[in-house]
């Protein structure tokens, strides 16, 4: 009986006017590989942001969408919204 | 009783490719124009062959707005992101869980830095979906400067994005305000916001 725990990067969806990633990573737990439960876990990679520790699925995405052109507009759009009345 | 064994069952009329596939052991398919459509499972869960397929509720026909297609739960990591230098924080609580249902997320959670690195205002980050427009949620501050005359019930996570201020409010009156980093302070949150 082997008790196996995969992390798998299940799905990448590119939302919003800023081209943000949002990353689902699925927790597997496998008994002799037939799957016991699925937990997931999410995150956003917003433009600019540190990609260092993201797999290189994401990093391609990060290089596609992320253009100089997109990092300047997401930070013009936060330094607006800082600025705007909360 | 009699039994009839059979793995297929489909319409007689028409081009007979819609039916029951049952050639999978414990497992029901039920398949439109030859193809799966819905499987229900040895666990009795019933699940669709597309993530873009759901269940109308309130209508007799197809209509996207009364269609549930998405149910999800989860956990999410908050974070600390200075308006100004971003920076990095220590924590010593950090946890966040999610419900997500059609496009509406529901979410709690828990942090506390003992250390940040950035400057500027307070950003809460890290939430797990984007939300589609600006919204506000409801905090419990502790050990966070918020300035003479000021309390923080809410924050707000801004449109676009997956963070936003911390804000606090004058008791006696007058205009909201972002609240600057302090290098320890603890927040818990619960909210809901709708998603793009």
């Amino acid at each position: 009986m082997a008790i196996t725990k995969e992390n798998v990067e299940d799905r990448h969806e590119i939302v919003g006017l800023y081209k943000h990633i949002q990353i689902r990573t699925a927790t597997i737990i496998k008994e002799d590989g037939v799957e016991l439960s699925r937990t997931y876990h999410r995150h956003v990679i917003a433009p600019g942001d540190d990609v260092s520790s993201e797999s290189d699925e994401v990093k391609k995405l990060v290089a596609l969408y992320h253009t100089d052109e997109m990092k300047k507009s997401w930070s013009d759009f936060k330094n607006a919204q800082a600025e705007a009345r909360l | 009783m009699s039994t009839i064994k059979t793995d297929n069952i489909v319409n007689r009329t028409g081009d007979q490719d819609s039916g029951l596939d049952l050639g999978t052991n414990d497992t029901i398919k039920f398949k439109i124009a030859n193809s799966t459509k819905w499987t229900l499972n040895s666990s009795g869960n019933l699940f669709p062959s597309s993530a873009s397929q759901g269940i109308c509720f309130g209508v007799t026909s197809d209509t996207a707005s009364n269609r549930l297609d998405d149910y999800e739960e989860g956990t999410w990591t908050p974070v600390i992101v200075a308006s100004s230098t971003a920076g990095s924080g220590t924590y010593s609580t950090q946890r966040g869980t999610y419900t997500k249902i059609g496009r509406t997320v529901t979410f709690e959670f828990a942090l506390t830095w003992t250390n940040h690195s950035g400057s500027g205002y307070i950003y809460i980050g890290g939430f797990p979906f984007n939300s589609a427009n600006q919204s506000y949620y409801l905090v419990q501050t502790e050990q966070i400067s918020l300035g003479a005359d000021k309390v923080s019930f809410t924050a707000r996570i801004a449109a676009s994005s997956n963070q936003g201020f911390l804000i606090n409010s004058p008791t006696s009156g007058g205009d909201r305000a972002a609240i600057a980093l302090d290098t320890t302070g603890s927040v818990n949150g619960s909210g809901t916001y709708q998603t793009s």
